[in-house]
């Protein structure tokens, strides 16, 4: 450091029982965190015991306990020894005379000392800016390239000692120009305590892209918003602050020309360096579902490993990785055990590029530009229109504050609209099919326990879901088409203003989207969520988006109840579900969740034509899921539940019907025909009393009290109970228990809830089901406790509590709600 | 007399088969080879790398 007023070294330099202060702790987040709370700042004093052979670990001591360093950790702490406050002190002192006095200032100066490092694009006024900071005359040309090395000067201010580096100007952080490769190492080595990222306000987008490059770097960043006079006379209107929040680093406008600006920026790398400034934090951008994952996977390894972890930052490393800069690469494989790192990333790579059909580099600049765009969709309006392709002109029109939800609104009944009418010739085809497996095995099995167990349990229960597999596919390539496609982001910002009012941001709304495929990737993705408050309000809201496992029950009781307006009747049904969602974030925001809106950024990435392929993939992913829960969960509870019904096998009738069976056969009074008929109804009768007296005949009337009110039976009481372990065995469930029926009736599940009479009670020989019951139903399974995997994932996401309390305030919203409409229901027909 | 000792094998092995998965569960044996793995809730694919539950 050529102008520094005094020295320090490195803890890796000292040798064995050598004592040192601390001044500095270099390096990024999690380690800084970690060493930090070990003891290491600025002032502790800390003594080498022993140091391994071949820059092995090295052992300290330090207030009072010992701790071991690596060699590559020694080497990011900086301290001040007596040789160096010797030298610092001037030769006029000899080492016995060297007072604490001196020591501790020298400790105290060391630590006021912020190295800062100058990084922008090409002409956006840095050198400038460095010039007026630092009272040097460096040269700065109107063309780019001037600035071909580093230059280093040093700044007194409020006691601080700033010292600035300015670099090179880049575009970007690639590897693909002598300018950046040096930016990008001059990072890594010298480890800034701050990044001061100037922008150009006249040309914020190519600008920015820089700075979501550094973001994933983990070093605090403050934006000087250059030539910020000349956006403001262009008529445009920029709310600095508001993206500042959103990155979580503060932007402060200067001006290059006049210096204007610069007094506060160096305030703000006071305040931001001695950690004051609660609005700086780190965040990430957002690369889109495929990109993350890759992302996690290959992070992960990098944290896994001891030399990686410390150099780099891993989320860093790891876009840099997939990315496929080859410098980085090469770095990276050489350090050992490293190279499977590079594989798991080449794979990576190959994947994305061919679901996406790019260049791994094209995908991610994509994603950057898309984050870029959406930030800026918020906090900037140009006074002027500028042209920025089809996309603008298609989003002109979908995001548009008159028509967008109309749009919106349409899209989603053409979706249900297809479930029904496209998927009703493959539902019939399968059904048709389980009724052919189940004649060939009834012929084939003879009667008895087992024969009721295939037909009756298996086919019954797994046949009766079954069936809806065609719906669930249309719906899910509909979910994947508004995601691949990019409309989802775009539905986001419509919903923006309607989620405010909730207390939700847009950003709120994908999750919510996606929790009408399944709710538990939906509660997962809440992690986008910057604000943990947001995120936990969304996970409670998001159960009261009808999954795709419920789709079967709606399917089936619209189809058996409502002959017309079918595809409304299911929008409906969304709809209630999304009316109370919003009603609930409402009530929870203002009961648990007060807190100031953070803003955080919308993403709003390029439009894509989904491939054929990634489509035909995403429905094959989904058929194999789907078949694989029909082989496991379902046919496990189809089985549980045929055996409840099944046993015990030897119940107390209330009359005697085998005698009475027999005297029917035995009376010469009755034709042949008349015996038949009689005795079918005493056969069904029976069967329809052993059901009653079952173990979950038993289980069913136990909780019937509870739901007599909404005016179900025991039966529909059991298919609710064990649709709490997933929401289609509430299907199989009926068509376990619903096979209790005359067989000379139409054998679909349809038809045998539409002939379902109480077989007791004062509503004996009534119908159970009405269009009203049907509704009721369907409201109930909309709004009550979702699956147990959901719970698990709020569990996971949000803790015990959280998952155990929406449990119990759907359950309990589902009663009211469907109570409120049965009654109502009632006195209007 | 064979069918119904079939049939009640089947049922026990199916309360068996639920009984596992939900004491692996509790073990946290769900988790599939993934270092970041948290996990499968559900009985899909794992969400971290794509692997079946294991």
């Amino acid at each position: 450091m050529s102008e520094d007023k005094y020295t320090t070294s490195r803890l890796s330099e000292l040798a064995n029982n050598q004592e040192a202060t601390i001044v500095k702790v270099l390096g990024h987040g999690a380690f800084r965190k970690r060493i930090t709370e070990m003891g290491f700042v600025a002032g502790t004093n800390i003594k080498v015991i022993k140091q391994a052979p071949l820059k092995g670990p090295i052992e300290y001591e330090l207030l009072g306990y010992h701790v071991s360093l690596r060699h590559s950790e020694a080497e990011l702490i900086e301290v001040v020894t007596d040789t160096n406050a010797h030298i610092n002190a001037g030769d006029t002192f000899s080492r016995e005379e060297l007072t604490t006095e001196p020591f501790s200032e020298l400790v105290k100066r060391a630590s006021k000392t912020i190295n800062v490092a100058l990084v922008g694009n090409p002409n956006c006024g840095k050198t400038s800016l460095f010039n007026h900071a630092t009272g040097r005359h460096e040269k700065v040309g109107n063309y780019s390239g001037v600035t071909v090395d580093a230059k280093m000067a040093t700044v007194e201010h409020n006691g601080y000692t700033i010292n600035i580096t300015d670099l090179p100007g880049t575009y970007s952080i690639s590897e693909y120009t002598p300018e950046e490769l040096y930016v990008r190492q001059h990072i890594f080595e010298k480890n800034p305590d701050i990044i001061l990222n100037v922008i150009d306000a006249s040309n914020l987008e190519r600008n920015l892209y820089l700075t979501t490059q550094l973001i994933p770097m983990n070093i605090r960043m403050i934006v000087a918003l250059n030539m910020f006079d000349e956006l403001e006379k262009k008529g445009d209107k920029f709310d600095y602050k508001m993206l500042g929040g959103m990155l979580g680093m503060p932007f402060i406008p200067t001006n290059g020309r006049n210096g204007a600006g610069l007094n506060e920026v160096l305030d703000k790398i006071i305040e931001v360096y001695e950690g004051r400034d609660p609005k700086v934090h780190q965040i990430q951008v957002n690369y889109g579902k495929n990109i993350e994952e890759a992302v996690t996977a290959i992070r992960s390894e990098i944290e896994h490993h001891e030399l990686l972890n410390e150099k780099y930052f891993p989320r860093f490393a790891a876009l840099k990785l997939i990315e496929g800069d080859k410098i980085f690469i090469k770095n990276i494989a050489a350090h050992p055990d490293a190279q499977h790192i590079v594989s798991q990333a080449d794979e990576q790579r190959a994947l994305l590029e061919k679901e996406y059909g790019d260049t791994a580099e094209t995908i991610l600049a994509d994603a950057r530009y898309g984050f870029i765009r959406g930030a800026l969709k918020e906090t900037f309006v140009p006074n002027s229109k500028p042209d920025f392709g089809k996309g603008y002109k298609i989003d002109k029109v979908l995001t548009n504050k008159w028509f967008g939800l109309p749009i919106f609104i349409i899209f989603m009944w053409l979706m249900f609209q297809a479930t029904f009418t496209l998927g009703q010739y493959p539902m019939d085809w399968i059904e048709a099919g389980v009724e052919w497996l189940s004649g060939w095995l009834s012929a084939l099995i003879p009667a008895g326990s087992l024969h009721d167990l295939v037909i009756e349990g298996i086919i019954g229960g797994v046949g009766g879901v079954i069936v809806f597999l065609p719906n669930i596919l249309i719906l899910f390539l509909f979910i994947s088409f508004m995601e691949d496609s990019g409309y989802m982001a775009r539905a986001a910002f419509i919903m923006d203003v309607a989620m405010h009012k909730i207390g939700l941001h847009g950003k709120s709304f994908i999750p919510l989207i996606m929790g009408f495929g399944c709710n538990v990737p939906a509660i997962m993705s809440t992690r986008t969520l910057e604000n943990p408050k947001d995120r936990l309000l969304t996970m409670l809201i998001v159960p009261l988006m009808s999954c795709s496992a419920r789709l079967p029950v709606y399917v089936l009781l619209i189809s058996a109840f409502f002959n017309t307006h079918q595809a409304l009747i299911m929008l409906m049904i969304y709809v209630i579900g999304i009316l109370l969602a919003t009603i609930m974030a409402f009530i929870f925001k203002h009961a648990f969740f007060k807190h100031d809106d953070a803003p955080f950024v919308m993403e709003l990435p390029p439009y894509r034509i989904p491939t054929l392929r990634n489509t035909l993939i995403h429905m094959w992913d989904k058929t194999a899921q789907y078949l694989t829960k029909m082989g496991t969960v379902i046919l496990l509870a189809s089985i549980i539940i045929w055996a409840l019904g099944h046993y015990p096998q030897k119940v107390r009738y209330s009359v005697p019907y085998q005698d009475i069976i027999a005297q029917v056969g035995n009376n010469e009074n009755l034709n042949n025909e008349q015996k038949a008929a009689t005795i079918s109804q005493l056969e069904y009768d029976m069967k329809a009393e052993h059901l009653e007296k079952s173990y979950i005949g038993r289980i069913g009337h136990l909780i019937e009290p509870t739901i007599s009110p909404l005016g179900f039976d025991w039966k529909i009481g059991v298919c609710l109970l064990t649709g709490m372990a997933a929401k289609e065995i509430v299907v199989s469930t009926m068509g376990v228990l619903y096979q209790s029926d005359d067989e000379e009736d139409t054998s679909n599940l349809q038809a045998k809830l539409q002939q379902e009479t109480y077989k007791r009670g004062p509503h004996k020989g009534e119908k159970v089901f009405s269009p009203l019951v049907a509704l009721c139903m369907m409201i109930f399974v909309l709004i009550y406790m979702p699956c147990i995997a959901a719970i698990t994932a709020v569990k996971n996401e949000g803790g015990t509590k959280w998952a155990v309390f929406t449990a119990c305030y759907t359950t309990l919203l589902a009663w009211i709600v469907t109570f409120a409409v049965y009654h109502v229901g009632m006195m209007i027909l | 007399m064979l069918q119904d000792i079939i049939t009640i094998a089947i049922i026990a092995t199916a309360v068996g088969v639920v009984i596992l998965r939900f004491v692996r569960r509790i073990q946290g044996k769900n988790k599939c080879n993934c270092s970041n793995c948290e996990g499968c809730s559900c009985n899909a694919n794992c969400q971290c790398c794509g692997n079946k539950d294991s």
